[in-house]
């Protein structure tokens, strides 16, 4: 018998209903991160009255979830706004931020929106390590004050590390760092190609020489966006698309912020008219999807190991249904880690 | 036993959505989710505070093929059971949610 979280979770696969959207408010940051994989677009963003209508249409369509990210979230003015709006309408609020933004009263009004998680991206154990990812002075203190205050207003705060060729060798450290604030610490090995397909912050993707040293026994992220349940068991068939949607600054919806196949806009359509739209072909492609589908991966020998994200594979190739290096790389792993201990 | 005249107002805290034909109601720390069959959502969808628990049985015998008696005796056993897990409360006077 199903427990009644799978039987929603199999309802809304049923029906494709959206029950998680991670809504990216904006792309502005101020931070530069030399792994960031977005691409700046100068079109307008989605203004504050918009995205609440946007709110009120996912509750239409079986939404809980809403992750806010960006760029940098709180770089927008209205974000509070926004945010609280979600609050009131009664979604499960998931923040993504770099933390630089947030001071005490910032952290106060978080609290007082009870988000369901917070991550917080912390990249180096040092402020020479993390500012130099970031390319800012002084944003590696800022970040830390963050965590501090959400913390100690009794927040579960994750930080969140990409682990790179540029602070690897920091890991343990970071881990370490992210505990002792009273966080907890949540790590991924892979690095994505930005949102043009461009293989750039590919260059600081770990080698099997470095996994080997630094992560030996260690449990990491498989996906680059927070999931409700966390746990990321072997598919090579992602939620995207399916009960998980996102929206860009633009109004794009797209099945993931990795995924940026754009569906359609919600400047000119509703959500619903997007999602549900049957002569999609993009869409029926992907939820038509099945395991035998992808030839490449089912008769890999890593597959039974393998979260294969179809954004990661859609951003390096174009296609969704192609095999995706970060996955593979992290499927290898997770065979190797498991053949490690037999 | 309940009176029939009260108000019943859903828990602000709880997070609920339709999906499909069914209300899914999460609890606001996510740990805790309820699933009600589709008489139980008609009322759930109901428990807006403006309605008794009389009216509310009205909508549902309006809404299903079943008797009158039948409606009484399970909408009042369902409304306790919601009162009983905190998904509801009752109120002497209408309230606006």
């Amino acid at each position: 018998m199903l427990s009644i979280s799978e039987e929603l979770k199999q309802r809304c696969l049923a029906g494709n209903i959206p029950c998680n959207v991670l809504i990216e408010l904006t792309h502005r940051c101020n931070l530069s991160c030399k792994h960031c994989f977005i691409i700046q677009d100068n079109r307008p963003e989605l203004s504050a009255d918009k995205i609440k209508d946007i709110l009120d249409q996912l509750i239409d369509e079986g939404t809980f979830y809403v992750g806010w990210t960006g760029g940098e979230i709180f770089t927008r003015s209205d974000c509070c706004d926004i945010l609280n709006y979600a609050r009131e309408k009664g979604f499960f609020q998931i923040l993504l931020t770099n933390g630089t933004l947030i001071d005490e009263e910032r952290a106060d009004f978080i609290k007082s929106i009870q988000p369901a998680g917070i991550e917080i991206s912390l990249l180096g154990a040092s402020s020479e390590t993390h500012d130099s990812i970031t390319q800012v002075p002084g944003s590696f203190d800022k970040t830390i004050k963050a965590i501090k205050l959400l913390v100690q207003r009794g927040m579960a705060v994750y930080t969140k590390t990409t682990l790179m060729t540029l602070n690897i060798s920091e890991y343990e450290q970071i881990k370490n760092l992210s505990t002792s604030l009273g966080s907890i610490p949540k790590n991924i090995a892979s690095v994505l190609p930005k949102i043009s397909g461009a293989r750039d912050p590919q260059q600081y993707t770990i080698s099997w020489h470095e996994r080997v040293k630094y992560l030996q026994g260690e449990s990491l992220k498989s996906s680059f966006v927070p999931a409700d349940d966390e746990t990321s068991t072997a598919s090579l068939i992602c939620r995207a698309g399916r009960i998980a949607a996102a929206i860009n600054p633009h109004g794009d919806v797209m099945p993931c912020v990795v995924f940026p196949l754009v569906l359609g806009n919600l400047a000119e359509e509703r959500f619903k008219d997007i999602w549900h739209n049957k002569n999609n072909r993009d869409l029926k492609e992907i939820r038509e999807l099945r395991e035998s589908d992808i030839t490449q991966c089912v008769s890999c020998r890593s597959a039974a190991f393998c979260v294969r994200c179809m954004g990661a594979a859609f951003l390096e190739y174009k296609d969704f249904r192609c095999p995706a290096s970060c996955s593979c790389e992290e499927a290898r792993w997770k065979q190797y880690q498991f053949q490690s201990k037999k | 036993m309940i009176s029939f005249k009260k108000y019943v107002v859903r828990n602000r805290d709880m997070i609920w959505r339709m999906v499909g034909n069914e209300v899914f109601i999460i609890d606001k720390d996510g740990t805790k989710i309820h699933q009600l069959n589709r008489v139980g959502s008609e009322i759930w969808k109901n428990s807006e505070g403006n309605l008794t628990i009389r009216q509310i049985i009205e909508n549902i015998c309006n809404h299903f093929e079943i008797t009158a008696e039948e409606a009484e005796k399970d909408s009042a056993q369902f409304i306790e059971q919601m009162l009983t897990q905190g998904l509801v409360t009752l109120t002497d006077t209408p309230v606006t949610v």
